[in-house]
């Protein structure tokens, strides 16, 4: 009987685990949490739209922080990207996880907008921490909220 | 031919007549003997030496008054040329060639001038110079007698022909030059004598048409004085032309615009092309299929709202 009860749970945590996979962090100050959707594990929104999302991916190809931040920026700057600064700056996690902060800026629709991409390399994972808004929204205000919860981030 | 005619209408009468009249046209030396003024025309006297002018000779003398003269005032030496072929004048008429041929060709030769000048003048002086042409056609005693905007004739007197080109010709530097001189003195004398001939014979037919006795009489007489008439307009007309064409003479000036001198302007080389930018560096795309939706659009994708 308790085998039985054990079977019958098994799908629901197995269901529990997949729906929390992925890193997150922690909601800045004045964010909502957004629905994740297929893209991300983790998005939200203060109420100017200015978005922070997180996606973890399979580190593959496996390489180490150097390698997905070269990638992350040159595909980015093939793109159209205009990066702000000539290095990423070097950033760490409040769990002691090292990564890499690279800024640009975009336009969209019309609009100057502020991106900016941190990336974290664990040994199977690759976790990127995305935040973008309107360049007038995007102020030191909210600049610093979200690098307080940049690191805050989970895996 | 009248005798013939006349001959033909069968009346004695008429015949006598014509008789007559062909006895006076040939004593009908008109005013032989008689010397007019000399006509207002070129002669190769007055006219300066270009070629195919005959050389000078002093003028004939004027008119004596009481005496008939010429209907162009020809001077007795004038009268004196010899007919043109095919013109032979009855027998007794005057001929031409009473007189000597050396003295015409010599002393009385009529020259018609026509002369062609072209100029080179600064483009911005075509039209001034083509005022400065007819200022000095005039000057000689002559008149514009047409221009257009880059050529100009004039007509001077022949006397003064040389002087009048030499004129025009400082008003610019001289490409071309020609003069030609057509000698109309036979054609002149010629028509001047058969004009002559012609009065006389008129004068005749009148008297003969005064005395005829018969309407047929009246009519052929009159009938040759209409032919008479008609050749006596064509000789008139002939010889106005003549005298108007030998006392001035025709000059065309045409003007060419001096061609500016072309600045001659030291272009720079231009400056080398800028190398072509190098190409942009080589990367791979990563087989990572989460780069596709890495970038602004998608982080702001908002999901949609819910009901």
């Amino acid at each position: 009987m308790k085998s039985l009860k054990i079977l019958a749970l098994a799908p629901l945590f197995s269901i529990c685990i997949a729906c929390s996979s992925g890193a997150r962090v922690s909601a800045p100050d004045g964010f909502a949490e957004l629905d994740e959707g297929d893209t991300f594990s983790y998005r939200a929104t203060n109420a100017a739209g200015v978005v922070i999302g997180v996606r973890t991916e399979d580190n593959n190809p496996r390489g180490n922080l150097d390698f997905w931040t070269n990638a992350v920026d040159l595909k980015l700057k093939k793109s159209g990207y205009a990066a702000m600064t000539e290095e990423a700056s070097k950033v760490s996690s409040d769990t002691g996880l090292d990564g890499r902060r690279l800024r640009y800026h975009t336009q969209k629709d019309g609009r100057t907008h502020e991106y900016w991409v941190t990336v974290f390399v664990t040994e199977d994972k690759v976790i990127v921490v995305e935040a973008a808004g309107d360049e007038a929204y995007f102020d030191k205000k909210t600049q610093t909220r979200i690098e307080a919860a940049v690191k805050t981030v989970k895996s | 031919m009248l005798g013939q005619r006349l001959l033909r209408s069968g009346s004695r009468r008429v015949t006598a007549l014509a008789l007559i009249a062909f006895t006076a046209v040939g004593c009908s030396a008109g005013p032989a003997g008689a010397e007019a003024a000399p006509p207002q025309v070129a002669r190769a006297g007055d006219a300066p030496s270009f070629p195919g002018a005959a050389p000078g000779a002093p003028q004939a003398a004027p008119a004596q008054p009481g005496q008939e003269s010429a209907p162009f005032d020809v001077p007795k030496a004038q009268q004196a040329s010899p007919a043109s072929p095919g013109n032979a004048a009855p027998a007794g008429a005057k001929t031409s060639n009473a007189g000597s041929k050396d003295e015409r060709t010599v002393s009385q030769a009529l020259i018609m001038y026509t002369g062609d000048l072209a100029l080179t003048v600064d483009a911005e002086a075509v039209a001034r110079t083509i005022d400065s042409v007819v200022d000095a056609a005039e000057s000689v005693g002559g008149h514009l007698a047409g221009r257009t905007n880059d050529t100009v004739k004039v007509k001077v007197p022949s006397q003064r022909f040389r002087e009048g080109i030499q004129k025009i010709e400082k008003l610019g530097a001289v490409t071309s030059s020609s003069v030609t001189a057509e000698d109309v003195t036979a054609e002149f004398k010629d028509a001047e004598v058969r004009l002559e001939n012609l009065k006389a014979t008129r004068k005749r037919l009148e008297e003969f048409l005064a005395r005829a006795g018969t309407m047929n009489d009246m009519l052929t007489v009159e009938r040759e004085l209409e032919r008479v008439a008609k050749e006596m307009d064509v000789l008139s007309g002939r010889l106005r032309f003549l005298k108007e064409h030998t006392a001035f003479s025709v000059l065309t000036v045409r003007l060419t615009a001096r061609a500016k001198p072309t600045p001659v302007v030291v272009v720079d080389a231009p400056p080398p092309p800028p190398p072509a930018p190098p190409p942009p560096p080589r990367s791979i795309d990563l087989p990572v299929s989460w780069f596709d939706t890495l970038g602004v659009p998608e982080l702001l994708k908002l999901p949609a709202a819910k009901k």
